[in-house]
């Protein structure tokens, strides 16, 4: 029985996922790149990794999972390196017009700061909770089992 | 998100008194949970970051907790559920105070892509709040010591 609901959990879990892959509607600068015609002159939601790698005096040039693209827009707050999201209209074949824009300028602070709470919290857990061997389950430490 | 020191910190405020420390350390883990699942794959491999979309999402993690708790001894699951669940929710309650450029979280999925958010504050914002967090921390634990 608990295997089973295990097993029906997890399948529900992979549906989500692949649900979301599949089935999301945003339009993407990877979507846009791919088929220039067909998005050209959508505006769409760039949010996902990317960073700055030029900055030029009408814009800035973006970085995102191997693609770069030229934004054309308010480049005076931009350093090259930041991390950005932005919300531009897309223009083939490779170009943005920007029309909002966000800099993440603590992220990587916000990164690095993150991973402190979760070693604390595992060291918490590893010093309160171990795995029972014998019966393939999280018990807590110290406690006595007999049955 | 809120960096996690900040989600841990609310956790760490609503739960001190708690007597039971497995209570305290799983709902912790609840705290941290949506961006624990997340935020790695996001960061570490963004390619996969449509495999992510469902990750950070209260059914999804709903369900995580249901299959977590899973693994626990009988008479400890009902408490694990319960402060994961707990934890989650608060991690979320944070969340959806946040101001996103691209809309917020899917907190209806997979029955909606609609986002909603209060917009109180940005993603990076609570980043300079943490050394307040860290002294609040050792001002309240400095006192429960004397305390004692």
């Amino acid at each position: 029985m608990r295997s089973a609901y295990g097993i029906l959990l997890c399948a529900l879990l992979a549906g989500l996922i692949y649900y979301g892959k599949e089935h999301n509607p945003a339009i993407t600068l990877g979507m846009c790149m791919e088929n220039p015609a067909a998005y050209d002159g959508q505006t769409i939601f760039i949010g996902t990794e990317i960073t700055v790698r030029e900055v030029l005096e009408d814009g800035f040039r973006i970085h995102q999972m191997g693609r770069f693209a030229r934004v054309y827009g308010e480049s005076a707050q931009v350093k090259k390196g930041d991390s950005v999201q932005l919300v531009a209209q897309f223009r083939a074949p490779d170009q943005l017009v920007l029309e909002k824009l966000y800099i993440a300028k603590k992220r990587r602070w916000k990164i690095a700061l993150s991973v402190v709470p979760v070693v604390l919290i595992a060291v918490a857990l590893f010093s309160a909770f171990k795995v029972d061997g014998r019966r393939f389950e999280i018990v807590e430490r110290g406690r006595c089992r007999t049955s | 998100m809120p960096d996690l020191i900040t989600h841990t910190f609310a956790a760490y405020l609503l739960t001190r008194t708690a007597s039971q420390r497995s209570f305290r350390y799983l709902f912790y883990l609840g705290t941290i949970l949506p961006d624990i699942l997340s935020r790695p794959i996001y960061i570490l491999a963004p390619r996969w970051y449509a495999y992510t979309i469902a990750i950070h999402t209260p059914v999804f993690i709903a369900l995580t907790i249901f299959l977590l708790s899973e693994w626990f001894a009988a008479d400890l699951r009902a408490l694990a559920r319960k402060a994961l669940f707990l934890g989650a929710t608060l991690h979320f309650s944070l969340d959806i105070m946040q101001r996103h450029l691209g809309g917020g979280y899917l907190w209806l999925y997979p029955f909606s892509w609609r986002t909603f958010e209060l917009g109180w504050f940005g993603p990076e914002a609570t980043v300079g709040w943490v050394p307040v967090w860290i002294g609040l921390v050792v001002v309240i634990e400095a006192r429960l010591h004397l305390k004692k």
